[in-house]
């Protein structure tokens, strides 16, 4: 029977789960050592969900002195309230220039004079770092992509487009490749490969409103099945700016762009600007406005009112015919909306995850064979980040799996495939697939996107709130175990199946997070515990888990300050 | 609900590897103030689990859902929904099914 399930075998050096910047930089590195590299994603190359093709403008860089990648990553390491991973990041922001002299050969152009970049700074950076696009453009996103892609291409790097990749296959904490299932065909895969590199983004995507509908956990969750290490799940930040009203712009973040880059100013329902009555970790966008929503101060449409009425019309006409907005500007004449008077409606959404696989300094999991790179990396940012960091960072964590990842390749043999495991991940799917009746993959994940909403979100995290969503979460998991009704018996893109692989994946996910919101009994970063509201020195640790005998089992590891220690005095 | 208008949707329906011809198949359904996208959702988790359709970014950004709305491309994610709407595959691609096309192979 499960002879006939799996159609092939197939076998690489390397694996590149994941083609955003970081599979793709890992997927690179590994071919230039002249190794047979596969690199796949479970949409479209280049045309995927990654958010590496949404991302803005930001690129840190420490280009010129008095700047340095020592002081880069120090800067890392404070916005990250000291819960960074200091050596990784540090090995990170020391080959960030080498990647942007990489990325310009490559195609992405930026302002400069004589080959002097010019460099714009971001908050919280000591120095300004951050080069400027030669060409204005909504999505920055989209340079990296021509750049990237044709590189890959370049290269001959062998890539797969609608594969999901269902679990990796392990031996004795020996990751020998992974498991797949071809979307088009409906085809299950066996891939053997000597190493393996997860970069699946985060999971933002199991939140129910987000930035990253498609990066669903996956890989932090298929990582866990196999026994790695699954740190910082506790934080994720949310984008403040994404609209609720009008429709037609329901869900975009550009209003973020009005928000910055024209000091659009945020009011209630009641005409305050509510922002000045925050105080401590309440004063940051996404949780004042959250809170402001959750006490019933929002619009009928739930959002927040952006508004631009403090500027002359002309000024904000200028701005919108300015290049990279033309799309936006025609869209609001379009639809009859008049930004000049009106204000748009905003409310957060989910948009970068912190947590992930924990990893030694080459981007190395706690077993062997298998490497992580991009949002899937833990401690990269710890509890809070700076804008422009996640891109660099994404490259660079990739850079560095993919070169190691290759070397392990080069001195190693296909690991034995323990035939045991391999027939219980099938099982597994097919449980999934099992039954008819019972719940749609769809309403299992709306039921996990809201639960994670609810107790796991900006607010609501309270030891009560967080234990009931976790007895939720748990309560899925077992239905999600006798199976789930999949109607439609084609095998051609069958949407059912990959929603249900997804859902498995969210949920559990969501657990994880819900767990780690639970243990942490403080306010850090981007994780504020309403009932724990202070930051507290004796949280400089990780929340790390580890799958024993199916039950997560929790480790706290405190941070190395290999480079910069914590003030000692109270407020860092 | 107010606000609700009523909406026909004619969506190509194509299993290259089941069907001789593709078809369309038409709904009636309740729409405000939707995109293209949430109603290829709403169709699949009402009526036609079996509905294949692509999305990625949700932002215009990824490229992925593209279709032909009317006979005129568009990103399913940015186009807001009409009262009467034509949904099919872009025209130049081999089709995988329904609205699914295959960007590397064109279609003969």
């Amino acid at each position: 029977m499960n002879q006939n399930i799996i159609t092939d075998t197939v076998t690489a050096d390397v694996l590149v789960i994941g083609s955003g910047i970081a599979g793709i930089f890992a997927a690179i590195k590994a071919k230039e050592q002249g190794l047979n590299v596969l690199l796949l994603t479970k949409g479209l190359f280049g045309k995927d969900g990654a958010a590496t093709w949404m991302a803005g403008q930001g690129f840190q860089v420490a280009l010129y002195p008095p700047d340095s990648p020592e002081v880069h990553a120090k800067d890392i390491i404070k916005a990250g309230r000291f819960l960074v991973d200091q050596q990784l990041v540090y090995e990170c922001t020391k080959i960030i220039p080498e990647i942007f002299h990489q990325l310009c050969r490559w195609g992405v152009e930026y302002q400069n004079r004589d080959g002097k970049f010019y460099l714009k700074r971001l908050s919280s950076e000591s120095f300004p770092r951050n080069p400027i696009l030669a060409r204005p453009i909504r999505f920055g996103g989209r340079q990296f992509r021509s750049a990237l892609t044709k590189k890959v291409r370049q290269l001959g790097i062998r890539t797969i487009d609608d594969v999901f990749t269902v679990d990796l296959i392990s031996n004795q904490g020996c990751i020998g490749g992974a498991v797949l299932l071809d979307i088009k065909e409906c085809k299950i895969t066996l891939l053997r490969t000597k190493a393996t590199v997860l970069a699946t983004g985060g999971y933002m995507g199991c939140y129910p409103k987000t930035l990253t509908p498609t990066e669903t956990g996956d890989g932090c969750a298929m990582a866990y099945r196999a026994g790695a290490e699954i740190t910082d799940m506790e934080f994720a930040s949310f984008f403040p700016y994404v609209a609720v009203w009008p429709p037609a712009f329901r869900g975009d973040d550009w209003p973020g762009e009005l928000a910055w880059n024209l000091g659009a100013v945020m009011y209630n329902r009641a005409g305050d600007e509510f922002k000045k009555k925050y105080k401590g970790q309440l004063r940051s966008s996404p949780l004042a406005i959250a809170s402001e929503l959750r006490a019933g101060r929002g619009s009928p449409h739930g959002g927040i009112y952006l508004s631009l009425r403090h500027l002359p019309a002309n000024l904000v006409s200028d701005y919108l015919d300015s290049l990279g907005h033309e799309k936006w500007r025609d869209k609001v004449k379009r639809v009859g909306f008049d930004l000049f008077n009106d204000a748009v409606e905003i409310a957060p959404a989910g948009i970068t995850s912190y947590g992930g696989c924990k990893v030694n300094k080459m981007c190395e999991t706690n077993l062997d064979n298998l490497y992580a790179a991009g949002e899937l990396v833990a401690s990269r940012e710890g509890a809070c980040s700076m804008p422009g960091n996640d891109l660099p960072l994404s490259a660079a964590t990739g850079f560095i799996a993919g070169e190691y990842a290759a070397q392990r390749a080069q001195h190693n043999s296909l690991p034995e495939v323990n035939r045991d495991q391999v027939n219980s991940i099938i099982e597994c799917i097919k449980a999934l697939l099992g039954t008819k009746i019972g719940l749609h993959p769809f309403e299992v994940k709306n039921k996990a996107q809201s639960i994670l909403n609810n107790h796991a979100g900006l607010l609501g995290r309270t030891d009560n709130g967080l234990s009931k969503g976790l007895a939720e979460i748990e309560e899925l998991k077992t239905e999600l175990q006798t199976g789930l009704r999949l109607t439609s018996t084609s095998r051609r893109f069958n949407l059912e199946l990959v929603q249900a692989l997804e859902t498995r994946n969210i949920v559990e996910t969501a657990a994880l997070i819900l767990r780690a919101a639970l243990e942490r009994k403080e306010s850090r970063g981007f994780h504020f515990r309403e009932d724990y509201p202070q930051e507290d020195p004796n949280w400089l640790k990780h929340i790390v888990f580890k799958k024993v005998g199916g039950e997560p089992t929790v480790i706290m590891e405190a941070e190395k300050f290999v480079i910069m220690e914590p003030p000692s005095e109270g407020n860092i | 609900m107010i606000g609700e208008e009523m909406a026909m949707v004619n969506i190509y329906k194509f299993d290259p590897t089941l069907d001789k011809e593709p078809r369309y198949e038409t709904y009636n359904l309740p729409y405000r103030e939707q995109t293209v996208l949430d109603i290829l959702n709403y169709i699949y988790e009402k009526y036609d689990p079996g509905l294949a359709f692509r999305y990625g970014c949700k932002l215009g950004a990824c490229d992925c859902c593209l279709v032909l709305l009317n006979d005129r491309p568009v990103f399913a994610c940015q186009e807001q929904a009409e009262s009467e709407m034509k949904i099919g595959p872009l025209p130049k691609f081999m089709v995988i099914k329904d609205l699914v096309v295959d960007f590397n192979r064109l279609r003969k």
